[in-house]
């Protein structure tokens, strides 16, 4: 039985996160700039584009809304971007496919992240969906390591960072004593 | 937990209160030994057989440079810029150096 053991917060810089993401997540080429992902993706015919996702957060989820209208094409420019409605049928499989690829190597349920498209305001968008709830029942399935396991209690960005809080939990800890806080 | 928002561009690790002192039980704490406990007013509490020695809230700005290594990584430098001790817990301001 894992025992909640308290909180552990993280707030990245750009700076930093761009740092970690290039280290550890090179194959992803994803960037934080101004409180937004930028992501590079192929689509099937070569054409290169660039998206842009705005991550906004629920009390069960992380939603990434990427408009329409900041899609860039490498060769065609703003034509992306105009094309974008359209185009957007040709770069959802293929995110989809990233996604799937990236949930199957690490076991993860295919519900941890869905994929939709709706309008914000006068730009439609497409939105890409964590959801806390199978991601946290994954992160408490995965072997412990020194002992510790984690869910994720929130996730949000602004325009200088990224938060995330962690719950942490240890495996066989009926043995601590009783300390201030807790519960 | 407040939340994590970072001051003058750095970034931020925060420990709260139940998680430090789960971790000093864990990792510090013997039974009959060294007791180590961050109290409610933000006290960190050192107890060694009749020896008991109370720390104050603290903030330290103190820039320090940590290299750490993880493996096939390779080292990490990171800057500690700030560390303060109250009755929320522990809060690390640093930078990434590459």
């Amino acid at each position: 039985m894992s025992k909640l053991l308290g909180q552990f917060g993280v707030a990245l810089n750009e700076r930093d996160l761009n740092t970690l993401l290039a280290t550890f997540a090179a194959d992803l080429a994803l960037v934080f700039k101004s409180g937004c992902f930028s992501l590079r993706t192929k689509l099937p015919m070569g054409l290169g584009v660039t998206l842009v996702a705005v991550a906004r957060s629920t009390p069960d989820s992380l939603i990434f809304s990427i408009p329409f209208d900041q899609i860039r094409g490498d060769k065609t420019g703003g034509m992306a971007a105009m094309l974008a409605g359209g185009l957007w049928g040709l770069i959802r499989p293929v995110i989809e496919k990233r996604i799937r690829s990236e949930l199957s190597k690490r076991h993860m349920p295919e519900e941890t992240v869905s994929l939709s498209q709706s309008q914000e305001g006068k730009i439609k968008v497409g939105l890409v969906t964590l959801h806390l709830r199978p991601l946290n029942a994954w992160l408490m399935r995965q072997p412990p390591r020194q002992g510790f396991k984690v869910n994720v209690d929130a996730i949000w960005a602004t325009e200088e960072q990224l938060n995330l809080i962690l719950d942490v939990f240890h495996d066989g800890l009926s043995a601590l004593p009783s300390a201030p806080g807790y519960g | 937990m407040s939340g994590s928002s970072s001051s003058a561009g750095s970034s931020k690790i925060e420990l709260d209160s139940k998680l430090l002192n789960s971790l000093l039980s864990i990792f510090v704490n013997k039974p009959g030994g060294l007791q180590v406990q961050l109290g409610e007013s933000g006290n960190l509490q050192v107890q060694q057989g009749d020896l008991q020695v109370g720390v104050d809230p603290f903030l330290i700005s103190q820039a320090l440079r940590v290299q750490l290594r993880n493996g096939n990584l390779g080292p990490f430098t990171v800057q500690l810029n700030q560390l303060q001790l109250g009755s929320q817990g522990l809060t690390i301001s640093l930078n990434l150096l590459t």
